[in-house]
């Protein structure tokens, strides 16, 4: 009892634990206070005045974020005076606001636009002319700073200091000529650049990549895991589907792995996902020629040339980059049904593995290394050491091949080298989401994957810990497979093929 | 090499014990910077960083947010004269219009002075007062400032 306090916030009784502030618990109680400068993830500053709320008793209101809630302490949100505070807030914030919404990234997630629409809506006093700053600051390599855009809040500061620890930016100036900046010309470096831009509530820190690309409210999200490292964030994906196209990556608040945040590395974890990238159909070499076949056959071919050549001349290229369920459901097939023994992980050659950069980044570039090394304890029985075995599997003279490629492209640019090992080997299978680096001699088909975007299932992490990748957009090729839906397909057809071979 | 004259690095050593936090001792340092050196210019934030490791960007907010503090290079002789109630009763905006002649009466670009009008000065009692670089001045009026300002070379 003692390490909670019970309180009343709009006639609901909310309890909470000791030392929470009005914000904290109202957020937990599902009641909307208007506010700028507060961040769950970032100090309180209580400098943009917005989250006022009324406290039974107080001589004047109070500011929600900074306010410890207190036993039997009567909170309102919806007085009369809340509301013309409200008012005057959003006044101060918008004398000077350039309101360029229509030509604004941010316009449709926008806290200044929101609240207005909220609890402002009223006529503006102000007749003078607005203070004119510096607009479309380049600020680093992924960023874009609008100084008339911005409110003040401070949180970008804090995000500097308290999170990436690098201190790079700072309200320089006074009143109404006060800006945000870094010192000089300093640029910011660093690999987690783009929170700035999620933390900022206005459209005053804008994404490079991101800018006037597309309208946010034509963008739908599915939750996912990031792919770029054994960290595993929470993230969404922003997509149109009507265009099968992919358009940004945001972290997904996940106390127990990233927080509020996720790296700039993982937002570009999507790029390969489009279209102009991924292998569009299954294809095959016959005669010497690359030709697009439907994936039936091309499945069919290879089930054949492991009959021909028997489990015990099969190997299988695995790498770190599909989900649990994926695995199981091939070692299912391929060893357990087939018989295959020779089991390979496929990674890069030289990597600084246990390497962390503190905050979320891991040296581990694949997101399920854990997954698969206990998927692959089982099938051989024994734990193996995590390297790249491909110089193992290509010494052992197979002849079938079937690889799962390594999906992320920029995360293994050492994947067509080593596609070159392969050449050899007579039927070579790859399974692969990207289409760019698969052109190597020697390969016999090619089937298109879907992209972590474009599954469920799950990763373990560098801890062990489940990331699931909750929903899945449709894939941006139409023909692409799981890994579970292809050993599905081969599966299927060889009872197809077996049947008719006994009628 | 050390930005700060030896005597200049110990005084600003010394401020930064003196508070909870070095960060609270910008402020009497960045004073402590413009005396000895007349303005502060950016290798002087730079060095507090590098030297003394303060971050350069809240030397920098601090420089920018105060008035008084000068970031670009500055006459000799700097006026500030009180503009304030009791000083504009007592005729303070005369007096800087007999300033500002005095100072047109310079070359271009050879003026020794600058002006600049400011908040009172806590002397009303002596209005219409002015500061002259740290030097106070009482009951300035039009007959005595053009000998107050001649004594300036
Ligand atoms: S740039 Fe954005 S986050 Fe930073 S102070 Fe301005 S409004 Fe706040
Ligand atoms: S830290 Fe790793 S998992 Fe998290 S966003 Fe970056 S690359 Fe992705
Ligand atoms: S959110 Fe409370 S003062 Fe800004
Ligand atoms: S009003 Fe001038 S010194 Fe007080």
């Amino acid at each position: 009892m003692a390490d909670t306090v019970t309180f009343t916030l709009n006639d609901k009784n909310v309890t909470v634990p000791k030392g929470w502030t009005v914000m904290q618990a109202a957020k937990q109680a599902q009641v909307d206070i208007p506010h700028f400068c507060w961040h769950p993830g970032l100090s309180v500053a209580g400098v943009c005045r917005f989250c006022m709320v009324h406290v039974q008793g107080a001589r004047k209101l109070e500011i929600a974020c900074n306010l410890q809630a207190t036993e039997g302490m009567i909170v309102r949100t919806d007085t009369p005076e809340v509301k013309e505070a409200h008012k005057w807030g959003l006044e101060f914030h918008l004398i000077n606001h350039p309101l360029d919404c229509p030509v604004c990234d941010q316009a449709g997630e926008c806290g200044l636009q929101d609240f207005y629409m909220q609890v402002g809506k009223y006529k503006s006093q102000m007749t003078r002319p607005k203070v004119l700053k510096p607009k479309a600051v380049d600020l680093g390599p992924r960023l874009i700073l609008d100084t008339e855009r911005c409110i003040l809040c401070s949180r970008c500061v804090r995000f500097e200091e308290e999170v990436t620890k690098t201190g790079a930016l700072g309200i320089f100036d006074r009143g109404d000529r006060a800006i945000i900046g870094t010192y000089g010309e300093e640029k910011i470096e660093h690999n987690y650049q783009e929170n700035l831009v999620d933390v900022c509530p206005v459209g005053a820190f804008t994404s490079k990549k991101f800018r006037f690309k597309q309208r946010v409210w034509f963008l739908q999200e599915k939750s996912s895991i990031c792919p770029g490292c054994s960290t595993g964030c929470k993230i969404k994906v922003h997509a149109r589907t009507d265009r099968r196209t992919y358009y940004r990556v945001k972290p997904e608040i996940d106390e127990t792995v990233n927080g509020f945040w996720m790296c700039d590395k993982g937002r570009d974890t999507i790029a390969h996902l489009n279209r102009e990238h991924r292998l569009p159909q299954s294809q095959m070499r016959i005669d010497g020629k690359k030709q697009t076949v439907p994936t039936a056959q091309a499945l069919e071919s290879l089930r054949r040339a492991i009959e021909t050549a028997g489990a015990e001349e099969t190997a299988l290229l695995v790498s770190a980059h599909y989900t649990v369920e994926e695995y199981e459901a091939f070692f299912h097939y391929f060893c357990d049904q087939l018989g295959v023994t020779k089991v390979y992980q496929w990674r890069a050659e030289t990597e600084d593995r246990d390497s962390f950069d503190g905050i979320l980044l891991r040296g581990d570039e694949n997101p399920n290394t854990a997954g698969l090394r206990a998927a692959m304890r089982r099938v051989k029985g024994r734990t193996v050491p995590i390297k790249n075995e491909i110089a193992t599997c290509v010494s052992k003279k197979p002849k079938v091949v079937v690889a799962l490629c390594p999906e992320v492209p920029f995360t293994s640019p050492w994947f067509q080298e080593d596609l070159k090992q392969l050449a050899g080997i007579s039927h070579v299978s790859l399974w692969t989401c990207r289409y760019e680096a698969t052109e190597v001699a020697g390969i016999t088909s090619w089937i298109p994957m879907k992209g972590f975007a474009e599954k469920t299932g799950h990763f373990l992490n560098y801890e062990g810990a489940k990331r699931e990748l909750q929903e899945a957009f449709p894939s941006a090729t139409a023909e692409a497979l799981s890994v579970v839906e292809a050993v599905q397909q081969m599966a299927a057809i060889a009872t197809i093929t077996t049947e008719t071979a006994t009628l | 090499m050390e930005t700060f004259a030896r005597d200049l690095r110990e005084k600003i050593q010394s401020e930064l014990t003196r508070y909870e936090t070095p960060r609270s001792a910008i402020l009497p340092i960045l004073h402590l910077i413009q005396d000895h050196c007349e303005w502060i210019q950016p290798m002087h934030v730079e060095g507090l960083e590098r030297e003394f490791g303060l971050s350069r960007v809240h030397v920098q907010e601090v420089a920018t947010f105060y008035s008084m503090y000068r970031l670009e290079p500055c006459k000799p002789f700097r006026i500030l004269f009180c503009d304030n109630l009791v000083c504009a009763m007592m005729g303070a905006e005369g007096v800087m219009d007999k300033i500002r002649s005095h100072m047109a009466s310079f070359p271009t670009d050879k003026c020794p002075f600058s002006l600049q009008g400011v908040p009172c000065l806590g002397v009303c009692d002596g209005a219409p007062a002015m500061l002259v670089n740290k030097e106070r001045h009482l009951r300035v009026n039009r007959d005595n400032v053009d000998a107050i300002l001649a004594s300036y070379k």
